[in-house]
């Protein structure tokens, strides 16, 4: 019954993220593929394997790259939400005198979250998947569909910055704010403990390099961080909520 | 029948339906035998609590007013037959004793107090 | 204690400086209609909160339908409905929406019995929660917490918003459906007409703390106003005394109880009686809270008073 009421809050922003996420890599995926003729541009179709390997990697790029940052920024949009989101317009009240225990509503709240990232990750893998498959019978594409787990996890790590934000600060717009600052910071630390002790802090790029460009071994433990901050955060909003007064 | 109850009066609600009823029996407004509405029915006419209903009928039958039927349903007793004159006497007197008490402290003259009270009997028809 | 529908002992919450629940002992029997009295701020919504575990009480306990709500609120939650004083829903969600929302959360929920009541309430079902007057979303709330069907109905400001018909409606339909066989209603208003219609209990709060807590019949036998004559009225003080004002060769003075003993000891100083009288719910609330200036010394302004002492 929450989870309806979730959707309903969210679905308009959905769409919208969610046409953004598919639209914007298209281009850059299908860069190798464009051929100027005396009619126009066009998109050249071929199985060659130097064709179908460019057009693969292009994907790739083009998914982790572009993904990257549209996925951090609908996660952050899509996470400015839930029970938090509920104090100012004063639901609250009436929302936590039905008989579920308070971290139904969190987790409810935040599962929601997960399928409509989930929805995300996996539709603009499809469109790529099927663009590639269309120009270049290309199929050897694991690489990408093993991308997407990926991706859902660095979407949820960002979308539960801005759920917990959104706790913390009873409010939506300065959820948003606090996930987004807490990146910046993030950014900035990183950086600068790089450049002054060679000190790395984990990355997504991290993540998704030994994907993209093969070779490397699969970064296992980045993956177990960035999934236990995930959650980590969904759990530390659960906590601070039981302990609120409405 | 229909009753009226002043929540804001002061006077318990209970009482003011006893005291309606018991004023309707004796204009004869009410006969023996007539049947009173339910507890429930009389409660949400009125939109009052039917606990102070309930009291009220208990008391009604504790003063054989009225008398319930063991299906359910409240009639007007009979006259109340069983109670002797002397007892009869004996649960006015309380009542004259006010009326005596609260004419003296007006510095009303008996004969004042009597006229008041026959003018009452009058305006019930002097019935018994 | 399963005998009460509620039972606080000792409750206690505090907001930064302001204790606005201060040791309540509240007591409320089952199938009691029990009105909730009290001045804005009193502690009346405060004390609602904390029994239905949106706040959390800083001492004391709070016990709902036998069960401790630090420990089993869900459980209390299944059987208690609630109307909030903010009335505040979702604003995209239409009535019909919300009930379909609602009874998600209740399996023992009646469909038809909600249409019924949505049509003697008079609601508008499909427009939506945001755009309803104030009347409109208060029927709203109450269709949500009375179609639940709940041993316990707690109440905050129920008729707010609503005209005088619409309030007789839901009075009629709270005696007809909701009072008796063991359900308890439990509410808040500043309609004191209402609590002396349906009311058997009345607790009065002021400041966090119970002044009264009492049958409303056992107020209405026992608090007497009482005037009276003379040339040198008494200053008589008295734990049963709520205010004595003089004016002259008048007095006025309210007693919580023994109104006759008091009006004797009165006559025996001197004093004429003029009037012994009752007094309305609002009265003795005004009286009880409101801190009227004392003529002479000996008397108080609100002196607390439990049922104990009125009986």
């Amino acid at each position: 019954m929450y989870a309806w009421k979730c959707w309903r809050d969210s679905r308009l922003r959905f769409v919208a993220y969610l046409t953004l996420v598919v639209a914007l890599p298209i281009n850059p995926t299908l860069s190798p593929a464009f051929r100027l003729t005396d009619k126009g541009w066009t998109l050249l179709r071929d199985s060659s394997p130097v064709f179908t390997n460019a057009l693969v990697e292009s994907a790739l790029h083009a998914f982790a790259g572009f993904g990257l940052v549209l996925f951090a920024l609908a996660g952050i949009a899509m996470g400015a939400s839930g029970v938090g989101d509920e104090y100012k317009p004063g639901s609250l009240e009436y929302l936590l005198t039905r008989p579920r225990q308070r971290r139904h509503f969190v987790w409810v709240g935040w599962l929601v979250g997960v399928i409509e990232m989930l929805a995300m990750t996996s539709v603009s893998a499809a469109v790529i998947f099927s663009l590639v498959f269309y120009l270049s019978r290309g199929t050897a594409l694991w690489r990408l569909v093993a991308l997407v787990p990926l991706m859902l996890v660095m979407a949820l790590v960002f979308f539960g910055l801005a759920y917990l934000g959104t706790v913390i600060t009873r409010e939506g717009k300065n959820g948003l704010a606090f996930a987004v600052l807490a990146t910046l910071a993030y950014l900035i630390v990183s950086f600068l403990l790089q450049r002054e002790w060679g000190i790395e802090l984990p990355s997504f790029i991290g993540l998704l390099r030994p994907v993209v460009d093969g070779g490397k071994p699969f970064a296992f433990g980045l993956l177990a961080f960035w999934t236990a901050f995930a959650l980590a955060c969904p759990l530390a909003a659960q906590w601070i909520f039981e302990r609120r007064d409405i | 029948m229909i009753l009226h109850v002043n929540p804001s009066s002061g006077l318990p609600l209970y009482l003011q339906i006893e005291a309606q009823v018991k004023q309707a029996v004796a204009a004869a407004a009410l006969k023996a035998d007539d049947a009173l509405p339910s507890v429930r029915k009389l409660a949400a006419d009125l939109r009052i609590n039917p606990n102070t209903v309930a009291r009220a009928y208990q008391n009604l039958e504790r003063d054989g007013v009225i008398r319930t039927v063991p299906g359910g349903g409240c009639y007007v007793a009979d006259g109340m037959p069983g109670l002797l004159k002397t007892e009869k006497v004996r649960r006015l007197r309380p009542h004259a004793q006010q009326i005596a008490v609260e004419g003296m402290q007006l510095r009303l003259a008996p004969e004042e107090i009597l006229k008041l009270v026959e003018e009452e009997l009058a305006k019930l028809g002097g019935k018994s | 204690m399963s005998d009460l529908a509620i039972s606080t002992q000792g409750l206690v919450k505090v907001y930064s400086k302001l204790r606005a629940v201060d040791g309540l002992d509240l007591s409320v029997p089952r199938g009691a209609v029990y009105g909730f009295l009290g001045r804005n701020g009193a502690g009346k919504t405060t004390t609602m909160k904390a029994l239905l575990g949106l706040v959390h009480s800083d001492a004391g306990s709070a016990t709902v339908l036998g069960m401790d709500v630090r420990q089993h609120l869900t459980a209390i939650l299944k059987r208690t409905a609630f109307v909030s004083e903010n009335k505040i829903l979702y604003d995209g969600f239409t009535p019909a929406e919300l009930v379909r929302f609602n009874c998600g959360f209740y399996p023992r929920w009646q469909v038809d019995a909600v249409e019924k009541l949505a049509r003697r309430l008079d609601i508008p079902m499909r427009q939506k929660y945001g755009k309803l007057s104030k009347g409109n979303r208060t029927k709203v709330c109450l269709l949500l917490a009375l179609a639940q069907n709940a041993e316990l109905l707690i109440l905050d400001e129920p008729t707010s918003g609503l005209d005088p018909v619409m309030i007789d409606e839901v009075l009629r339909i709270l005696v007809e459906d909701h009072v008796g066989a063991g359900r308890t209603v439990f509410f808040s208003t500043h309609q004191l007409a209402e609590v002396e219609q349906v009311a058997d209990w009345v607790g009065i709060i002021d400041h966090g703390k119970l002044l009264v807590e009492a049958r409303l019949d056992d107020l209405r036998d026992q608090f007497r106003l009482i005037l009276a004559a003379g040339d040198s009225l008494p200053a008589l003080g008295a734990p049963n005394l709520i205010s004595a004002t003089r004016a002259g060769r008048t007095g006025r003075y309210v007693v919580s109880r023994d109104g006759e003993e008091f009006a004797a000891r009165l006559r025996q100083h001197g004093a004429q009686i003029v009037e012994i009288a009752p007094l309305s719910l609002r009265e003795v609330f005004l009286e009880l809270v409101r801190k009227e200036e004392a003529c002479t010394p000996g008397n108080a302004g609100a002196i607390p008073v439990s049922a104990s002492s009125l009986t």
